[in-house]
């Protein structure tokens, strides 16, 4: 399935987009999906380590099986305030 | 109330929002751009946001004050975009019957924002550099826990 990843503050920039699209196998995990997208954009691979990935907007655990109309998003750690 | 804007905050208007004849005190918290952080100084911040997970993720933490403290009325405003020196980046209104409740809340409301709400800030110091403001230990990679709320906090 094909699914798109929204990019925000230091990804952004490192990815130089605010969303990606990636083909995924059907049943995907956070932790894979985490996995494959440092696999494919290794300037992200740091800041990956270090954030979280929320599905329709919470906060998944790496456990978390994806969908595919899923609202996915890269959330590196927040400094709002 | 809550708001994300590419606006200058009315904080005054921010407190004016909380005011009832219920609520025997209001608390203000005003989160501003500041100039120096150790030796480095900025010369200003710039907000980005997951606009709506950020205000979807602010109104559970409203949500989920409200079952601690007996609050009457609760206002949130975020500002995005670039916030000069001095200015305005976050306002937090909490109107309580009593004052120890709304200090407490807008205390945790701002501390619990800063860890879950997608909002991210970029410095750009005087040397020129800009730097995404990414702090070790943000991020809480699980749900909030509304039948345990002390859990993780």
């Amino acid at each position: 399935m094909k699914i798109q990843i929204k990019l925000f503050a230091a990804a952004r920039e490192l990815s130089d987009r605010g969303e990606i699209e990636m083909e995924v196998d059907d049943g995907i995990q956070v932790g894979e999906l985490k996995i494959k997208i440092s696999g494919e954009y290794p300037k992200l691979k740091d800041l990956i380590l270090r954030s979280a990935v929320s599905l329709n907007r919470e906060f998944a655990t790496d456990d978390n099986v994806i969908c595919e109309h899923d609202e996915i998003a890269l959330i590196p750690p927040v400094s709002g305030g | 109330m809550i708001s994300i804007t590419n606006e200058s905050i009315d904080t005054l208007k921010v407190l004016e929002s909380v005011k009832s004849d219920l609520a025997g005190a209001s608390v203000l918290f005003v989160g501003s751009t500041r100039q120096f952080t150790g030796d480095k100084e900025t010369v200003r911040l710039e907000y980005e946001c997951y606009q709506t997970m950020a205000v979807e993720k602010i109104q559970q933490l409203i949500d989920l004050a409200s079952t601690k403290w007996e609050i009457t009325r609760c206002s949130v405003v975020h500002r995005i975009g670039i916030v000069g020196l001095g200015e305005s980046s976050i306002a937090v209104a909490v109107s309580t019957a009593h004052r120890k409740a709304s200090f407490e809340a807008a205390a945790w409301l701002v501390d619990e924002l800063k860890i879950q709400v997608p909002i991210w800030k970029k410095e750009l110091w005087a040397s020129g550099e800009t730097e995404w403001v990414h702090p070790s230990g943000t991020v809480r990679p699980i749900p909030i826990n509304f039948d345990n709320p002390q859990e993780g906090s």
